[in-house]
């Protein structure tokens, strides 16, 4: 139970459809002997013991971790091995663009990614890597990575089956490497697999992969896999059939799909664990008004919700007192939320903006704003204050969030030289402190804290004025004159973050992702440059040993900290909510961008 | 009449080219640019300017603006719609196969609509000022005032999730799980409350309409005269004041077309119906620009020939009238 204890910070998703940060890739470093999770799941596998009695365990141990009150009822576990049959009905609120992960990292299909494919990897809630469809996770200790970090051998399982019944072995792997660094295929997210210099197959189940520099998404690769005998060649368009109904190794099939309407799964009869899926199928049902979803959902019409929102929670707390639903949260911080501060003068290169240009100025901010009340007025208490983007898993850096603490940020400012003008806005060598405030017109709970902010930073003598824009002229790329990219904007606000491979939750303060002509993707959205940070970065960046790394990010985090070119105003935490019908639904994996469905194989009907 | 239909068709193609061209300008000119849907910088990687290149030429968004209207102009008369943004499918395949639903929908509620408000509306016109007509005034005047999406909301509250006599689920393909009676029946339940919801507020217009119509008939003097020469009341209210006053009503009729696919927009979302509607809702969240325009031009079409059945209608009605 000690063990237990230790491991349990659940997980699953909670998003805004608005601005998700999405693509996150899932992965990460394994060195650390900390295996507690693994061993646990494996151990509780060989003793027979059911998957959702550890659930049980798992969502009971929520209430004993010191970070996480779960105020849900536990996933419900009870001793008896629970009984395969029946079928759930899952909510959904838009209707995914494609079920292949390969081509979209939009909220569908993540629905379709969850419940069908199985990864190569993934990692509990304490950021400790398990192998899924591999047989072990390589690392440095095992020998499996080299001493430089260039040479992985990866081992998937023996007898590996697709659900349409063909082995899966090495040339799937070799093949889906191949699709993501083909020009012509329509792929997303294929930054891990430009690494990679040359695969060799060793046999049907062992690759050696050579990258051209340490890649520390090593395993993030092969979250999805395509069959290689269902494609005629590695150019791979969103047209193929396998765009809307993909073959994977997931606990369920996708056996129909009506436009707009719903998805029918079915058990996958090639599982690889033979007892599992419990449920025989699932249908998805598309309700794209949420409250109407919400109010069915208590009501007893579908069992389970893909994607939960913040404003959703107070309403499913509710629903769970009344006994109508079951519902887990975590609170346990995912994905923060930031007040983006631009540090450069319209996006100009070395070029300090006239306000929040200056440190003083933005740490002062980071006093000023209550964060507090943004959480408990506008959130209705479902998120945690956070001081750093490392807040969680393997490199987690102790940083605490700054005080609330007015007369602290004014006594700031005023040593700064920042002084009170006759309207009580404060100026400084003939510039006032004052700033454009930009979120999108249409985000309503976003708006009322922006004004909470607003009055916050007036209090210190901080002038901001409210400037909302549509949300495609705020987030688009360079070119298309974004105002995040092209860094004509002052303050905005986006969620960012929350990675497994904490690489992920910090490379957008770096100066190598700063928009520009040539990077019009870049993610800088601070405009923000510091050699040390970068430094920093590129240490961790240079190895895959998990010990170096961690000490490389506590450096970095800790003086992005000092500097703050963004202030954490809050980040968010999981939540899932089934049905009284269903057992075994747990908050178990770390994916931020996860929902409890990467659990699925492990639901089944109370009897 | 065949000339005149003809010759109305053909008016109706720059029509049709002007409001198409329109909608392309107005997408256009939407901020942050069609490619923002792939590409946003709060949600990808690396993106590399040959990758941006390259979706350009993919979705024809090179060239200049009039470049691509024009491509997208002798695509749209040769039936290749383009490619939804979206799910990579040719927009007419998306398109139409919403189609048949929201006829079912909108054609329901617009069939009940007729068979409603023409005999409340003849009603209350003869009883000007009775019980009647106070008691349908007053709930024409609420469905006239009460949002859809709020009524929407409201009988779902009610008969579904209070009462639980009706699925608020959607209107799924039943055919596979029913058959026979129970086929129609599992349809009329889950069609009941989308289609009270749009019958009720056009139903509330068009019966306020046929009143007025009909009142502007009554009063006049060859009804008198048809009275006079001893035809039965009945008689002289449906064969020469309906006749007559139904210019009119036939106009309203077509004019709430273009309305019809704005209730189906609300109702669709509400009740989650796969039709035009809600994948309309939906495409413009997604900014799946090809697939609005398709949407766009399909509806405008629509409406564009309800309007000249309209006009055919008050010749048949009115055989004074002659098409020129």
């Amino acid at each position: 139970v000690e063990n237990v204890k230790k491991t349990c910070k659940g997980d699953i998703q909670m998003t805004d459809s608005g601005d998700h940060d999405r693509t996150s890739r899932v992965l990460d470093e394994v060195a650390s002997a900390r295996l507690t999770r693994r061993s646990l799941l494996r151990r509780s596998a060989a003793l027979g013991i059911s998957a959702p009695v550890l659930g049980g365990l798992l969502a009971a141990c929520q209430q004993a971790a010191p970070s996480g009150t779960a105020t849900g009822a536990p996933s419900a576990a009870s001793s008896a091995a629970p009984a395969r049959g029946g079928r759930i009905v899952v909510a959904m609120d838009a209707e995914p663009d494609f079920m292949n992960r390969l081509f979209t990292i939009r909220g569908g299909s993540i629905f379709a990614y969850a419940a069908m494919t199985d990864p190569m990897f993934d990692a509990t809630s304490d950021g400790t890597y398990v192998p899924m469809l591999a047989a072990d996770v390589p690392t440095v200790q095992n020998g499996m990575v080299s001493r430089d970090s260039l040479n992985v051998t990866y081992k998937l399982k023996p007898n590996l089956k697709w659900s349409d019944g063909k082995p899966l072995t090495t040339d799937d792997l070799e093949f889906t490497w191949k699709v993501y660094v083909d020009p012509e295929s329509d792929a997303t997210g294929r930054d891990p697999y430009r690494l990679i210099e040359s695969l060799r197959k060793v046999d049907a189940q062992t690759v050696e992969v050579k990258m051209s520099k340490p890649n520390t998404d090593y395993l993030a690769l092969w979250e999805i896999l395509l069959p290689k005998h269902l494609y005629e060649s590695t150019a791979v368009k969103r047209t193929h059939a396998t765009a809307r109904i993909p073959v994977g190794a997931g606990p369920f099939v996708l056996t129909d799909w009506k436009a707009g309407d719903q998805m029918t799964f079915e058990r996958n009869p090639n599982y690889r664990d033979a007892g599992r899926p419990y449920l025989d199928g699932m249908t998805a049902k598309i309700t794209p008004d949420r409250q109407v979803m919400l109010s069915a959902f208590i009501a007893g019409q579908f069992d389970y919700i893909h994607y939960l929102n913040a404003g959703d929670l107070a309403t499913l707390e509710k629903a769970r007192k009344d006994g109508k639903v079951q519902f887990v949260i975590d609170r346990t911080p995912t994905q923060p939320e930031w007040l983006w501060l631009n540090t450069s003068d319209n996006g100009v290169p070395g070029k300090p903006h006239p306000v929040l240009g200056d440190k003083i100025v933005r740490q002062a901010m980071d006093h000023a704003i209550n964060k507090k009340a943004i959480i408990d007025q506008v959130l209705e208490g479902y998120a945690v204050e956070v001081g750093t983007q490392l807040h969680s898993g393997w490199a987690k850096v102790d940083i605490a969030p700054r005080a609330f603490d007015p007369q602290k940020a004014n006594q700031m400012l005023e040593g700064a030289g920042w002084r009170r003008g006759a309207d009580g806005v404060r100026a400084k060598d003939g510039v006032r402190a004052s700033v454009r405030f930009t979120i999108s017109t249409d985000d309503p709970t976003r708006s009322l804290y922006q004004q909470l902010i607003q009055q916050n930073l007036k209090d210190v003598g901080i002038d901001v004025r409210i400037d909302n824009r549509p949300e495609p002229q705020i987030f688009a790329l360079w070119n298309d004159g974004g105002m995040l990219t092209r860094g004509t904007f002052e303050l905005a606000m986006s969620r960012y973050g929350g990675s497994l491979n904490p690489r992920n939750s910090l490379d957008r303060f770096t100066t190598a992702l700063i928009p520009s002509a040539t990077n019009p993707g870049g993610r800088t959205f601070s405009h923000w440059s510091n050699p040390a940070f970068d430094a920093a970065f590129a240490e961790a960046d240079s190895t895959v040993d998990q010990e170096v790394r961690k000490r490389a990010y506590d450096r970095a985090a800790r003086i992005w900290a000092d500097e703050t070119p963004a202030i954490p105003l809050y980040a968010q935490i999981r939540a899932a909510a089934f049905s009284n019908k269903v057992q075994g639904g747990a908050l178990k994996f770390w994916r931020y961008e996860s929902s409890a469905l990467f659990d699925s194989e492990n639901w089944s009907l109370r009897p | 009449v065949i000339r005149y239909v003809a010759a109305r068709l053909i008016q109706a193609v720059p029509l049709l080219a002007g409001i198409s061209l329109v909608a392309f300008a107005m997408l256009q000119m939407t901020p942050g640019g069609p490619l923002s849907g792939f590409f946003d910088s709060s949600q990808f990687g690396t993106v590399t300017p040959d990758e941006i290149a390259r979706m350009r030429a993919r979705y024809q968004l090179d060239g200049p603006p009039w470049e691509q209207y024009l491509r997208w102009l002798s695509g749209f008369v040769t039936g290749d719609w383009g490619e939804s943004y979206v799910s990579a499918r040719p927009v007419t395949d998306v398109v139409l196969e919403r189609v048949p639903t929201t006829l079912l929908v909108a054609g329901l509620a617009f069939l009940f609509t007729l068979i409603l408000a023409l005999p409340i509306g003849i009603v209350t016109a003869v009883k000007q000022y009775s019980w009647i007509d106070y008691a349908f005034t007053t709930i024409a005047f609420l469905g006239i005032s009460i949002p859809r999406f709020w009524s929407g909301l409201m009988l779902l509250f009610l008969f579904s999730f209070q009462l639980g006599w009706l699925p608020s689920i959607g209107l799924s393909d039943l055919r596979q799980t029913h058959e026979g009676w129970s086929l129609v029946a599992e349809y009329a339940k889950r069609l009941a409350l989308p289609v009270v919801v749009m019958t009720l507020y056009s139903f509330a217009t068009l019966t306020r309409y046929v009143r007025a119509a009909m009142l502007e008939v009554l009063g006049q003097d060859y009804l008198r005269t048809a009275r006079a020469k001893g035809i039965a009341e009945r008689a002289v209210v449906i064969r020469h004041a309906l006749r007559n006053g139904a210019g009119p009503i036939v106009t309203i009729l077509a004019l709430q077309m273009s309305d019809i696919f704005v209730a189906a927009a609300i109702v669709e979302s509400i009740f989650a119906i796969p039709g035009t509607g809600q994948l309309f809702v939906q495409s413009a969240i997604a900014r799946d620009y090809p697939v609005l325009l398709g949407i766009v031009m399909l509806t405008s079409s629509v409406v564009v020939v309800a309007n000249l059945v309209a006009d055919v209608a008050y010749g048949v009605l009115d055989p004074r009238i002659r098409y020129v």
